[in-house]
């Protein structure tokens, strides 16, 4: 279909990875529709060949928002391959209506929840990531840290970014070397330099805020709460470190990644109106898990 | 009769298997915290639990130390059925709350520029 020329477009990159450049182009289309209001706006996949699923919790974050505004999403000359993997992992649900079995069994389902549906979001992650008969079998310690650490980042989006919902959207790449699921969180609430700074009355940058979240004890949990915080990232690096995995944010003008041991950290060219985390869990040694000889007893006040 | 000894089936609680929001630590931080100011013992069974995050437990037990230092927490507030690959959950949930409620201006004003 060829979009009008009166119409706003956005043209996809031929790719959309979780990286960097990935991230990137959703903050420009941030940008570039902030403005925008009763309109339909032109989606132009037409050079597009690969669009990362897990990466479909970002797009119908940014979508939803445009929604807001009364802009009408289109999407034109979707490959057939991304199309596909749009209606199986239920995106188009959300846009278009309608879906079409995951008869590949890859994909993590896209969903915007409500942030008090803590028990729903915890058997749908049950029956999607642990049910999956094409899924890697993993040890029951394994399973139990997957969705720990998606929990930990559940609760952080809960806690500090103040809003109504959250997106997530999964997909397993048996393919890749070494095959992997990513994990994608998304909330447009406020962000961590926002909370980082208020709390500090510092003026960190979207890097320097996202680099002192992380660090274990760091928190900004209000202090007249009474309840400490901060070790939900110190706990989700140090089990990225242990599966060899990787642990992506974004938040405003900050991407900070950690891959096993390595850090990096980029400034983006426009802000991200709120948080992206993507969970990249390593399955090529399911069996992956904590030694621990401990008990009960070993816990003392 | 006054009883010495009450028993908080986290698994009732929470209605279900997963400790995992912070609304139900902190309800459940008020009932330690109801029988600890009466002298009660607490004993918390975590039997059928299967998923705890540090939320919940930050919310649950690392507020106590708001009020109650680790003497009385030993003698008072005892712990059941915690399952082995979850102890290291409670003990970084506690140490961070004896840091952080041990010197709360320093543990605020500790800014580094990162």
């Amino acid at each position: 279909m060829k979009i009008p020329e009166s119409k706003t477009s956005i043209t996809i990159p031929a790719k959309v990875c979780s990286n960097y450049e990935g991230y990137s182009f959703f903050t420009r289309v941030y940008h570039e529709l902030k403005n925008h209001g009763f309109t339909d706006v032109f989606f132009d996949f037409t050079n597009n060949g690969w669009f990362e699923a897990n990466l479909c919790a970002v797009f119908g974050a940014l979508l939803n928002d445009c929604q807001e505004r009364f802009i009408n999403p289109v999407f034109n000359n979707l490959q057939p391959k991304v199309e596909d993997i749009f209606y199986r992992n239920h995106f188009f649900a959300s846009f278009q209506g309608s879906v079409l079995p995951d008869d590949k069994g890859t994909t993590i389902r896209y969903r915007r929840n409500k942030l008090t549906e803590e028990k729903l979001i915890k058997e749908f992650l049950f029956s999607e990531l642990i049910q999956k008969n094409n899924f890697p079998k993993l040890s029951q310690a394994a399973q139990k840290e997957i969705i720990r650490s998606i929990f930990e980042i559940y609760s952080n989006a809960i806690i500090h970014g103040k809003t109504d919902f959250v997106y997530s959207c999964g997909q397993f790449y048996p393919t890749k070397e070494p095959p992997r699921i990513d994990f994608t969180i998304v909330d447009l609430g406020r962000t961590i330099k926002t909370n980082v700074n208020e709390f500090l009355g510092k003026q960190f940058s979207g890097i320097e805020a996202i680099d002192w979240a992380v660090q274990g004890n760091n928190s900004t949990k209000p202090r007249k709460d009474n309840i400490p915080g901060g070790l939900g990232f110190k706990l989700i690096c140090d089990f990225v470190r242990l599966n060899k995995g990787k642990l992506q944010i974004v938040s405003s003008d900050g991407f900070w990644e950690q891959k096993t041991e390595d850090i990096t950290k980029h400034a983006l060219p426009n802000d991200f109106p709120g948080t992206i985390v993507n969970l990249e869990f390593n399955m090529a040694d399911a069996s992956f898990y904590y030694l621990s000889s401990e008990n009960v007893e070993d816990i003392k006040f | 009769m006054a009883i010495d000894n009450y028993v908080i089936r986290i698994y009732d609680e929470v209605g279900g298997d997963s400790a995992i929001s912070v609304d139900d630590g902190d309800a459940l931080y008020k009932k330690i915290d109801n029988a600890l100011v009466q002298n009660i013992t607490v004993v918390l069974d975590f039997q059928n639990i299967n998923l705890i995050i540090t939320a919940f437990l930050n919310a649950a037990i690392g507020q106590l130390y708001s009020k109650y230092n680790s003497d009385q927490l030993n003698e008072k507030l005892k712990l059941e059925n915690v399952k082995s690959e979850d102890v290291h959950l409670f003990k970084k949930v506690i140490e961070r709350a004896k840091e952080y409620f041990a010197n709360p201006d320093e543990f605020e004003n500790n800014v580094t520029e990162p």
